[in-house]
């Protein structure tokens, strides 16, 4: 009995920690498309995270600014200080560069999505 | 107020960061930071105190982890001084543990051919061996020009 509940328990963690693994390596490709789609207009971190939020695409809050760094980096995005508010903030928009790679982007990502759709039909007695 | 926990996690974030980068970073981080307790509390129209702050610095993830997805950006006086900090981090350690060893030998040796000036001759000749054979080994570059 104790074997039994053992191995539920163990496999209930393992699955909630191979699920998480695939669900970031995921996420951190979607997460780029996101915030290169929303930033046609300029917005700061805080309101990055609540849209993403809003469409439904959770962001670990510590994960947005590391790859809005990154973004700005390679030119997808460009940035400048806005100190006029209550706190300064750092607003971020899409450069031009940044919407044409958009575009490639959104073909490889539905072209993705259309090869996961047509295998997900192929599973057996699904 | 509670800014201590705020700069503590922010110190640990942007630790191994270039200074520029550093400044901006911190900068960015704490009006987040602060943005988001501000509308915890607001929202639960209670005053700010320690716990949200708590909460909104477990709800970034860890400190290490944060740290880790930054690109690395460091000027060249940044790696300069990076350097520095190793030659002179290697310097402390050869210059204790030739101490322990000129102590130890003098227990048992009489009259020992050394003394503190020797010791620090020793030092210096190191230095320059250990930071000719770290930049000729390209070991300093390679560190610091890193992609991620």
């Amino acid at each position: 009995m104790i074997y039994i509940i053992s191995d539920i328990i163990i496999g209930d963690l393992l699955m909630g920690k191979v699920f998480e693994k695939f669900e970031t390596e995921v996420k951190r490709g979607v997460l780029q498309l996101g915030v290169i789609c929303l930033l046609d207009k300029e917005q700061y971190g805080y309101e990055i995270i609540k849209n993403l939020n809003n469409v439904g695409l959770k962001v670990e809050e510590g994960t947005l600014y590391p790859l809005l760094r990154r973004l700005e980096k390679d030119e997808l995005l460009s940035s400048h200080w806005e100190t006029s508010g209550p706190r300064p903030r750092k607003y971020y928009k899409t450069t031009d560069f940044g919407k044409e790679i958009r575009f490639k982007w959104l073909i490889s990502y539905k072209s993705i999505n259309t090869a996961v759709k047509r295998l997900e039909d192929n599973i057996q007695g699904k | 107020m509670h800014n201590n926990l705020i700069n503590k996690y922010i110190k640990k974030v942007t630790k191994d960061m270039g200074s520029d980068q550093r400044k901006e970073v911190s900068k960015e981080l704490e009006a987040h930071i602060l943005d988001s307790v501000d509308a915890i509390a607001a929202e639960k129209n209670v005053k700010v105190d320690e716990a949200i702050i708590r909460k909104v610095i477990l709800r970034m993830g860890s400190a290490e982890e944060v740290a880790a997805m930054y690109p690395i950006e460091k000027t060249f006086s940044d790696k300069a001084l990076d350097t520095l900090k190793d030659i002179g981090r290697f310097a402390i350690i050869f210059l204790i543990i030739s101490v322990i060893i000129w102590n130890v030998l003098r227990i048992y040796i009489k009259d020992l051919p050394f003394d503190t000036v020797t010791i620090f001759i020793f030092l210096i000749v190191f230095m320059i061996l250990f930071s000719i054979h770290m930049i000729s080994r390209f070991k300093i570059f390679s560190k610091y020009f890193k992609e991620t």
